[in-house]
């Protein structure tokens, strides 16, 4: 199955956004906000979305500004 | 010791006349047979000013080269006891001033200067004030030669031509003895460095120097000259400023003013002309002769040579070497350059008894007594010890340099003597050192640069800002100035900082060493940022009583601070107008219509001297001043009632309907401001006298006109441009192009920035070009 | 205001351009700008908006400037470690323009006082470098009607969203909250390529000089990516988020509130 993933067309096995996230070493769904077809999953809904041929997959990672000391 | 009375500057015949006519000047002003505006008028250049105290006068004496002998000076005491307030000014140009003088009394301070050969005549005006000259001249073991005969022997001949005193404006000259500059030849109207090349004595010589508003460096003039043509050359520039200076206009009228209009080139064709026609002529009048001052006061024979005595602890910075090993010249700080009476005639005697009875006065306002023998060191400073100022020249310090200030200038915008007082007082409570490396502290009270801050290692100028709608004394700190016989490098400005921060700052500065241009652009950075709120003191200046105000001040030289002032509550209009477009709430649009209208009412009545805040006075106010006399259309008396309607919590309920008219208001004031000239006055004309057809937009009235001759791509497009943007939409301006790119470029670019180009045609053999301002 | 020749000569590449001219320079010179953080993203933003002749910037910071920062951190010199870093940057911007005025405000901004900052600006840049800061101003921003930037770096890449309260998608539209203490490895996000903190507040600084202007179109409904090794800039569309808890149908964000900062954030932004 093909998937736009981040602009970039992506072969993947996944049925699901569960598996497929794993797939992309997304350890915890609190690290990333995730828009499909264009709207913003809220991250309850993350375990029962199932992916189709042609899904549009964003990823939103939390950034900050750069951390200094430490 | 005993030296001959002769005086060292010999007071030309004429000038003598002149003092001695004066007395009956006086007589007939006081019987009312001459009017103020004429006395005046020959006051002035007799040296006499009146102090913002009424009828209270102050005499400038002139000091040649800054020097005086002890009986001169005692002199000088007597007067100001006898008719002054006892209390003497050294100025930053080695004159003394005495103060207080009524004017029935300014007759017999005259004569008596006369009688002991010195004299007020060209203390002021536009004359040729006094010739200065390095304070170390004759003693200074860095002079290449000393340069003060020089300096009175062109003082001499300039002082004997009446026409020195009727000049468009003051013609200052300056004599340095080394590159270091210690006489400001670099900024001088004419400056002169000693050189020496192939063994002749000379000049280099600068012209078309000046502080005040617009300062310069001058020019090099000449690379050399020997010495005794400086007379010819003094003579020459002085007939350039004659003939070239703008007598019209007193704000534009100095030598550099000459100088920037017609450019170096044609400055020199014009000397050079008048110098071949003095070759051709011979110099008129007297030539003096150069007397040999190192003769009379130069190296003695050694009396006590080799005889090394220590100075008393903490007293070595007021002792300064000479050429000779076994004399010095004792150096005596003068607060503000203030001395009493007694104390000057203590310095004469010491002089008398221990130097070779010659004191000089110098640019940083302290007297030197020259020649005082080592071994009668331990005498001299007892005596000094005696001194009221005594507890002032124990004391180390940096200088610190001030012009008179608001106290008794009408320009001043801040009181720069105290803070001068206050930067004293800081340094002595943080025990800052100073000595020969600390750098001199210049203030100037405004933009006018009376007090040098232009050339100060560190110079600080009064300005006027408003915070928390109130007004707060603040100076610009400005660093890196260099006088030099390389020329002058003018101090650039590191940020602004309120007054009463400005003590604490340059202790800081000078503890840390922190007085090089970048570390103390740092320092002023902290200092300048200001909190949302200050201490109740920071809108007071110093020794002030009533909050800091502008009220009373008249137009400066240049009224730079004024202009501050003004700009800052049309800046104020217009945020306030531009919110009042961005917000939805209703109450918040009228609130933002309201602070506009009050901050263009209040903008311009600084320049009517009124400083008023409460919100109907200023309104009324403004009534008076600009809508009464049709500045501003009467119209606005309208809208002002309807304001302050809303702002009582009367019938108004909102001010919103009346933004066109409040933008119109803030526009109209904008462009009155625009309009101001040196003199504070508007150069639009009234709305009363205006023709009905000038205020509308006929595009066909046209005639705002642009001339970019000499100006560059792209910057004559970007002039165009500003122009363009100042006419209304529809209206045609005129811009003068010159050949090649400028007339290839403009008229495609504004084009292409939907502009339309009516015509091109050639204009005094550069294109005029109409353009007609499309949105 | 009449602008002088020599602010017309300083501003001359400003006027030349169609959509400035001289109104468009006299816009930037009455903008209110206010700068969060005088960090990686803030040092750019700083000091071009300085040369821009934006009249009255402000700008936020608690911290003091360390070694660390400045690999990045631009307003900053070496010889300014140790100096409070509103003082730092505000001396570089009036250096290079003193036609401006800086105000400086040494504070952390927290729900109790941010308001009040942000109330003197009419756009806010987001150059914080943590989470609950960066919520905080978006809320804030939110309830204050106050156009902002947002804008984040991460290693290589970074991201920026422009907001227009109540009227296009917000942070939290976006990421709902912040990530609770734990689930984002900050500690470990030290790493960021120093030039990458450039470009952003750069563009950063673009939003503030076009809203200033008026000219163009701001990064609305939209979240730019960047990502500086394969030197890509993708433009994400974006939505206002009905479940957004800020601006959504059903908002749970009533009030400002301080959000858990992760012990890292905890060390550094309150020594």
């Amino acid at each position: 199955m093909k998937l736009t993933v981040n602009g970039k067309v992506t072969e993947t096995e996944a049925p699901a956004l569960g598996e497929f996230l794993a797939e992309q070493h997304v350890k915890s769904p609190d690290q990333v906000s995730i828009e499909l077809n264009g709207r913003i999953l809220r991250r309850e809904e993350y375990g029962g979305i199932t992916l189709s041929e042609g899904d549009q997959i964003e990823f939103f990672y939390f950034m900050g500004g750069g951390r200094g000391t430490h | 010791m005993s030296h001959t009375a002769e005086p060292i500057l010999h007071i030309p015949e004429t000038v003598r006349e002149d003092v001695l006519a004066y007395r009956e000047k006086v007589a007939a002003f006081l019987r009312g047979e001459s009017n103020p505006t004429a006395f005046k008028a020959y006051r002035v250049p007799m040296g006499i000013y009146e102090q913002r105290t009424d009828g209270r006068f102050m005499v400038r004496v002139r000091l040649g080269a800054g020097l005086a002998l002890p009986h001169q000076l005692e002199r000088i005491a007597a007067l100001s006891r006898a008719h002054g307030n006892g209390v003497l000014h050294v100025t930053t140009r080695q004159d003394i001033q005495i103060h207080d003088v009524p004017i029935d009394d300014t007759p017999d301070v005259l004569e008596g200067l006369l009688d002991a050969g010195i004299s007020s005549r060209g203390g002021g005006g536009n004359t040729v004030r006094n010739v200065s000259a390095c304070p170390r001249a004759g003693f200074c073991p860095h002079e290449r030669f000393n340069v003060a005969p020089h300096a009175i022997s062109v003082a001499e001949y300039l002082l004997q031509h009446r026409s020195s005193f009727n000049l468009p404006r003051k013609y200052k000259i300056a004599f340095s003895g080394c590159g270091t500059d210690c006489a400001l030849a670099s900024v001088a109207d004419l400056g002169f460095f000693a050189q020496i090349r192939n063994g002749v004595p000379g000049f280099r010589v600068f012209a078309g120097g000046g502080l005040g508003g617009n300062p310069r460096g001058g020019i090099v003039l000449e690379e050399f000259i020997p010495s005794a043509e400086a007379v010819e050359v003094a003579e020459a520039v002085r007939r350039v400023f004659d003939k070239n200076g703008d007598r019209t206009n007193k704000n534009r009228a100095r030598l550099r003013y000459v100088l920037n209009r017609v450019g170096e080139e044609e400055f020199k064709r014009l000397y050079r002309e008048e110098r071949a026609a003095l070759q051709a002529e011979g110099l008129p009048g007297h030539p003096p002769g150069i007397r040999d001052l190192d003769l009379r006061f130069g190296p003695q024979s050694s009396d006590s040579a080799g005889t090394a005595h220590r100075v008393e602890d903490g007293l070595s910075h007021l002792v300064w070497p000479e050429k000779t090993p076994d004399r010095v010249t004792l150096r005596l700080p003068l607060p503000l350059g203030d001395i009493s009476a007694d104390d000057l005639e203590l310095i004469a005697h010491l002089a008398a008894k221990h130097g070779l009875g010659l004191v000089g006065a110098t640019q940083q306002q302290e007297l030197l007594v020259y020649g005082v023998r080592r071994a009668e060191l331990p005498d001299a400073l007892n005596l000094l010890h005696e001194t009221i100022a005594f507890a002032s020249f124990r004391k180390s310090r940096p200088r610190v340099v001030a012009c008179a200030g608001a106290s008794t200038c009408k320009l001043g915008l801040c009181l720069s003597r105290g803070l001068a007082a206050a930067i004293s007082a800081e340094f002595d409570a943080q025990d800052v050192a100073g000595g020969a490396e600390a750098p001199v502290i210049r203030i100037s009270g405004c933009p006018n640069s009376c007090g040098g801050h232009p050339i100060g290692a560190i110079g600080l100028e009064g300005r006027a800002q408003r915070h928390n709608g109130r007004l707060m004394p603040v100076y610009v700190v400005l660093g890196g100035g260099v006088v030099s016989e390389d020329g002058a490098r003018l101090a650039q400005p590191l940020g602004t900082v309120p007054a009463k921060r400005i003590p604490e700052l340059l202790a800081s500065a000078l503890k840390q060493g922190a007085t090089g241009t970048e570390a103390l652009r740092r320092l002023v950075a902290e200092h300048a940022v200001v909190p949302e709120t200050l201490p109740e003191e920071f809108y007071f200046d110093f020794g002030a009583d009533v909050p800091f105000s502008l009220a009373g001040r008249g137009p400066g030289e240049c009224g730079a601070g004024v202009f501050d002032v003004v700009q800052l509550d049309i800046r104020e209009a217009a945020s306030a107008l531009k919110s009042a477009k961005t917000v939805v709430d209703d109450r918040v649009r009228s609130e933002e219509l309201y602070r506009a209208l009050l901050a263009a009412a209040r903008s311009l009545l600084v320049i009517f001297g009124v400083e008023v805040s409460k919100e109907h006075l200023i309104f009324e106010t403004f009534d008076r001043e600009l809508i009464a006399p049709g500045w501003v259309s009467a119209g606005a008396r309208d809208v002002i009632n309807e304001a302050l309607d809303w702002r009582l919590g009367g019938q108004t309920k909102s001010l919103a309907h009346r933004a066109e008219d409040i933008g119109a208001l803030v526009a109209r004031i904008t462009d009155l401001f625009g309009s101001l000239d040196a003199n504070l006055k508007f150069r639009l004309t009234a709305l009363a006298a205006e023709p009905p057809s000038a205020t509308g937009s006929n595009p066909d009235q046209a005639a705002a006109r642009a001339d970019l001759s000499g100006v560059t791509c792209p910057m004559n497009f970007v002039k165009a441009k500003v122009a363009l943007e100042k006419i209304p939409v529809g209206a045609v301006l005129e811009v003068v192009l010159d050949d090649g790119e400028p007339i290839q470029n403009v008229p495609g670019s504004l084009a292409e920035q939907g502009h339309e180009v009516l015509s091109v045609a050639p204009f005094e053999g550069r294109h005029l070009l109409r353009v007609r301002r499309a949105k | 205001m009449e602008l002088t020749d020599l602010q017309i000569e300083r501003y001359s590449r400003h006027i030349i351009l169609e959509q400035v001219g001289l109104a468009g320079q006299e816009r930037l010179l009455a903008a209110r700008v206010l700068i969060v953080g005088a960090g990686g993203l803030g040092s750019p933003a700083a000091l071009y908006l300085a040369a821009a002749g934006v009249g009255t910037i402000g700008i936020v910071d608690a911290d003091t400037v360390d070694i660390t920062n400045l690999q990045r951190q631009i307003a900053h010199r070496t010889a300014d470690l140790g100096r409070e870093k509103v003082l730092s940057a505000a001396e570089k911007m009036v250096a290079i323009n003193p036609d401006i005025t800086v105000n400086t405000h040494r504070l952390f901004l927290q729900a109790d006082n941010i308001t009040e900052v942000i109330a003197d600006y009419d756009f806010i840049i987001d150059g914080t470098d943590n989470f609950a800061a960066k919520f905080l101003i978006n809320d804030a921003c939110h309830f204050s009607r106050k156009p902002y930037v947002h804008a984040g770096i991460l290693r290589f890449e970074g991201q920026m969203l422009t907001v227009l309260p109540g009227e296009t998608a917000c942070l939290r539209c976006v990421f709902g909250g912040p990530p609770p203490p734990g689930a984002v490895p900050s500690c470990s996000q030290a790493g960021v390529l120093g030039v990458l903190a450039g470009v952003l507040g750069a563009l950063q600084a673009t939003e503030a000089v076009k809203h200033a202007l008026r000219q163009g179109e701001l990064l609305t409904n939209a979240l730019l990516k960047y990502n500086a090794l394969d030197l890509s800039f993708r433009r994400v569309p974006l939505r206002r988020n009905p479940h957004c808890p800020l601006c959504g149908d059903a908002p749970t964000i009533g009030e400002l509130h301080d959000e858990a900062l992760p012990l890292c954030d905890l060390k550094e932004t309150r020594p």
